[in-house]
């Protein structure tokens, strides 16, 4: 095999339909992920966890199929604290609602690992991808994987002793796995679909305002899993002063992870200069003389953090958990707009 | 009508006196004063209490007020809803001759035409209805039972206001800027929409203000019904708006309008969930800051344009142009 023929195959791998059949693909694959944090969300919110106690990452795709294998695993989650503790005389039904939450959790799980590595087979196998992105999207398929992982690491910790919840760093982890995995799998996706960065002048501004204002997203975010992984709402009282964006009595970095009203302070103020920072990001891309995606990346994020901000204090006021899992999906969607921008912004001069 | 930056400038300065005279409103309605001074005279009424007697007086008057008999208050205590709503009258008082010496001036010099003056003199008319319509609010005072003013005559007190202010900021902006040609004719409609909906919903929001909390519930899901339509409608326009090549006044226009509805639906939220009457006044404040805004942007569009559409959603130039 000569080099010409190699040079030959690396241009075809890179032809316009080629790279818009890759593009499509990995973005099927964000979406799924999305999907899945909100099948997480709503798991969490069930409280259904901790149902399923065993990780069989590929028998585990049977569910119970007869009356003993039910018996069996709901026997199981019996012995468990949180099925003590929060649960004394739980039905076999009443597991069940417990179980399929859970259950559907993994299972998509799986279905994100066989979308992404059976077209990755495929288009390695038709020389439809560059070669030099297959060890890339190996790495990431891998990491998927361990996403996988993470996820029984957290499941694990809820069996403990006197636990009737996952430990909330492990769900930050398992969270924040996630969100880089995402991240990852959507900016290959930008970029097979737009390789050559588009010069931008007077876009470094902007690129720098973006990435802080991103950079802040990805810490609210991350103390927004504490919020959730500790339940903090819970200690919503605006009679008293907590959970309306002041800092609760006693306030030190010692109760970070512990104190609700501590973590749920945190995650508003940073809220509060995250918004901020989006909303000077879509200012600056709406005023200046840039291109269409720019402009839109720029409505997009303002329209989404104003969104996530209602979203967030209605979540709060109304206790609607539901509302919490649309909190969390649409962080995910304005995460998405930021990268977006991030990445139009990459040809970006002074 | 032709451009005149020095009637623009007075014009500008009575929608200003228009947005002081809600902030005077909006605090007696706050502070519960809407009933301290049970008379009413135009010319006269400028003077303030002078010595013990005329004090007296104004307080008799006062305590005749089912207000005052559910809750007694001392002379002291009276003095402090008496004064802002001294104030706001006067501040109505000084409008007419902001209005009514400039305008004679302008007239003697032939500056305004014959057609504006008579849109003028009937703005300033509504201006004169409007305080009489206050005083019939004020009066209901004196009606058993009736403990703050009906959210009938508030509401509509207040939305005259607000059609006052429109008229009067409508006319400032076309002496300012006659021929508007902005190339953005598709906004239009979409525009009409904000401000009709701005006004509705401000409407509705006044008769919540009005409500007691008790009774509160109905009008309270009516208003955050058409706060969300607004809301939506309002946001909309914007990014519709901004996605299109615009000049940087609309365009700039478009981005506080978005930024105001954002604040103004926190603002309301807030109010709401504290329970903080205070912040549903600054909510109101907001309201006619708003308004302003979008009848401005509205304003840029209302000339002579070209047809254009806005562009396709979702065409982002630059992708697959790479050779094959």
């Amino acid at each position: 095999m000569s080099s010409t023929t190699l040079s030959t195959s690396a241009s075809q791998a890179a032809t316009p339909a080629n790279r818009r059949l890759v593009t499509a693909w990995l973005f099927a694959v964000c979406f799924m992920i999305w999907v899945m944090t909100g099948i997480g969300g709503f798991t969490r919110e069930t409280g259904s966890g901790l149902s399923i106690m065993n990780w069989d990452p590929i028998i585990g795709a049977i569910p119970p199929l007869s009356a003993a294998a039910w018996n069996k695993v709901f026997a199981l989650y019996q012995t468990i604290p949180q099925a003590q503790i929060l649960h004394p005389g739980l039905t076999l039904d009443g597991f069940k609602t417990l179980f399929w939450p859970e259950y559907i959790h993994r299972l998509w799980g799986r279905l994100i690992g066989i979308v992404f590595f059976v077209p990755l087979i495929f288009f390695i196998a038709t020389s439809r991808i560059e070669a030099r992105l297959i060890p890339w999207l190996v790495l990431l398929f891998i990491l998927g994987g361990l996403q996988g992982a993470i996820g029984w690491f957290m499941v694990a910790s809820g069996f403990f002793a006197h636990s009737t919840a996952v430990e909330p760093w492990r769900l930050s982890l398992h969270f924040s796995a996630a969100m880089f995995l995402y991240g990852a799998v959507l900016w290959t996706a930008l970029t097979v679909r737009n390789p050559t960065p588009t010069r931008i002048a007077r876009g470094r501004t902007l690129r720098r305002v973006t990435f802080a204002a991103t950079i802040l997203l990805a810490c609210t975010m991350f103390a927004g899993t504490f919020v959730s992984g500790t339940h903090a709402i819970d200690v919503f009282a605006p009679a008293h002063a907590i959970g309306v964006g002041m800092p609760p009595p006693g306030y030190a970095i010692a109760n970070f992870l512990s104190d609700k009203a501590t973590i749920l302070f945190n995650h508003q103020a940073l809220a509060a200069f995250t918004t901020l920072a989006m909303l000077t990001t879509a200012t600056l891309a709406l005023r200046g003389a840039y291109p269409a995606p720019v402009r839109d990346a720029g409505i997009a994020i303002a329209g989404l953090v104003l969104l996530q901000f209602a979203l967030g204090i209605t979540a709060l006021v109304s206790k609607l958990l539901d509302l919490g899992v649309a909190h969390q999906m649409n962080a995910v969607l304005l995460l998405t707009a930021c990268l977006f921008m991030l990445h139009n912004l990459r040809g970006a001069a002074r | 009508m032709k451009q005149d930056k020095v009637v623009a400038a007075w014009l500008f300065t009575l929608c200003f006196m228009v947005f002081g005279l809600v902030a005077g409103g909006g605090h007696a309605r706050t502070i519960g004063a809407g009933f301290a001074i049970q008379s009413w005279a135009p010319f006269t009424g400028f003077i303030p209490p002078l010595g013990p007697a005329d004090w007296a007086r104004q307080f008799a008057l006062f305590q005749q007020t089912a207000q005052y008999q559910a809750h007694p208050i001392s002379l002291a205590v009276y003095k402090t809803l008496f004064w802002p709503m001294f104030l706001d009258r006067c501040w109505g008082r000084l409008m007419a001759l902001v209005f009514l010496l400039p305008f004679g001036f302008f007239l003697w010099q032939r500056r305004i035409s014959f057609r504006l003056a008579a849109w003028l003199l009937a703005i300033f008319a509504a201006g004169g209805a409007q305080a009489f319509l206050g005083w019939l609010m004020v009066e209901t005072g004196r009606h058993p039972g009736t403990l703050t003013p009906p959210p009938a005559y508030a509401a509509t007190h207040f939305c005259t206001a607000m059609f006052i202010f429109s008229a009067l900021f409508w006319t400032a902006l076309t002496a300012h800027n006659p021929a508007p040609a902005e190339n953005a004719g598709f906004l239009r409609p979409w525009l009409n929409a904000s401000v009709t909906l701005i006004l509705a919903t401000m409407g509705l929001g006044a008769v919540v203000a009005n409500t007691s909390p008790e009774a509160r519930a109905m009008v309270q899901l009516v208003h955050q019904s058409a706060a969300t339509v607004t809301v939506l409608a309002v946001l909309a326009t914007c990014a519709l708006g901004l996605r299109a090549e615009l000049s940087p006044g609309l365009r700039d226009l478009l981005l506080t309008l978005g930024g105001l509805v954002a604040l103004q639906f926190l603002l309301g939220m807030v109010t709401l969930v504290l329970d903080a009457p205070e912040l549903g006044y600054v909510h109101e404040l907001n309201a006619v800051a708003l308004l302003a805004t979008a009848l401005a942007a509205r304003h840029k569009v209302s000339g002579r344009f070209l047809k254009k559409a806005p562009q396709k959603l979702f065409c982002f130039p630059g992708t697959f142009k790479h050779p094959v």
